[in-house]
């Protein structure tokens, strides 16, 4: 529930005349066609789904590597998520609702800033470690992760009610609203823009109080 | 955050339903807390209502099927293929990773 939740951040600062940018192409599998859909011509559309997607799906498979054994992760499937496609459905609800304008590549740097009003979202492959001037990393965890981004603050969201109360030290925006339906997603999506801004603004997050850190280079294969 | 609730104000529909599918197409729903088998409760399809038994014990936030699903069907979720179904599924069946299979990046044998 905390994907959808960021995709109605995606769509504030998209129409705010920010960029978003998401990333982890292969957790596009299966859910590349809704993505392309989206995107602002055919040829941005064709890069999503052949350059991205389709190139490393082919790459996994000629590695030898099985996605059934590594993602989800052992400790997604515990949690209930079963295929590759049911993680990017959820995933790519991130990514809001707006118009994709273009793709990046690894370690791409971000285009131009764009005129007032001239809202885009970029998708691109591993964000991680692009130069592509993000404020603020939104990493949302289903049961706690020490993720924290080397280049940009970033920000930890939840609506695992079990892992809020478990991980208070670690989860930055607690979610579980969203999940009872407790608080409208619209009202949380108020509360969470501020915590945006505080993060964005020099509030340490939990991440960088703790000193976590667990980045990785773009790989196959299980992360441990 | 959330306003202290009053005994008198209704229910919050939140407590009513104990699974959810978003989309009406899907034949597959999340339980909102763990089930036990035998236990009967309600589910949330789309904008609908409907009572499901889970006929084993479903954990929390896992997949449990909607109506029967043959073998080799698409299972539906978000109105979307999420895999296809290894063996015949049966209504109000705990749907996860011992009786469906992804249809993407599989490595060849």
């Amino acid at each position: 529930m905390a994907n959808p939740l960021l995709g109605l951040i995606t769509d504030r600062i998209v129409d705010a005349g920010g960029r978003a940018i998401l990333g982890e192409t292969l957790e596009w599998l299966g859910a590349e066609h809704l993505l392309a859909a989206r995107a602002a011509t055919p040829s941005v559309a064709q890069s999503i789904t052949t350059a991205a997607v389709n190139a490393r799906e082919a790459a996994a498979v000629a590695a030898g590597v099985d996605l059934l054994g590594t993602n989800p992760t052992p400790t997604n499937i515990q949690a209930g998520l079963s295929t590759i496609e049911e993680k990017s459905l959820g995933s790519i609800a991130k990514s809001g609702s707006r118009r994709i304008e273009g793709m990046l590549g690894y370690a791409e740097p971000r285009p131009r800033p764009l005129g007032h009003g001239r809202a885009r979202i970029r998708a691109g492959i591993r964000d991680r470690f692009r130069r592509c001037g993000r404020a603020v990393d939104l990493v949302h965890t289903g049961v706690g992760n020490s993720y924290v981004s080397r280049i940009a603050p970033t920000l930890k969201v939840s609506a695992n009610l079990a892992t809020c109360r478990l991980a208070e030290g670690q989860i930055d925006f607690d979610a579980s609203t969203a999940f009872t339906g407790e608080i409208p997603a619209e009202d949380l999506a108020d509360d969470l823009v501020l915590t945006i801004c505080d993060i964005a603004g020099g509030t340490a997050s939990w991440g960088e109080i703790l000193g976590e850190g667990d980045e990785v280079v773009s790989r196959f294969g299980a992360a441990l | 955050m959330a306003p202290a609730k009053t005994r008198n104000e209704p229910t919050p529909a939140w407590r009513s339903y104990g699974a959810v599918a978003l989309n009406p197409t899907d034949n597959v729903a999340t339980v909102l807390r763990a089930m036990a088998a035998g236990e009967t409760f309600i589910v949330r399809i789309g904008a609908q209502f409907t009572d499901l038994t889970a006929v084993e014990p479903i954990p929390y936030c896992h997949n449990i099927s909607l109506r029967a699903i043959a073998k080799g069907s698409g299972i539906l979720k978000y109105g979307t293929s999420i895999g296809q179904a290894d063996t015949p599924i049966a209504q109000g069946m705990h749907v996860h990773v011992h009786n469906i299979t992804s249809l993407r990046a599989r490595a060849k044998a």
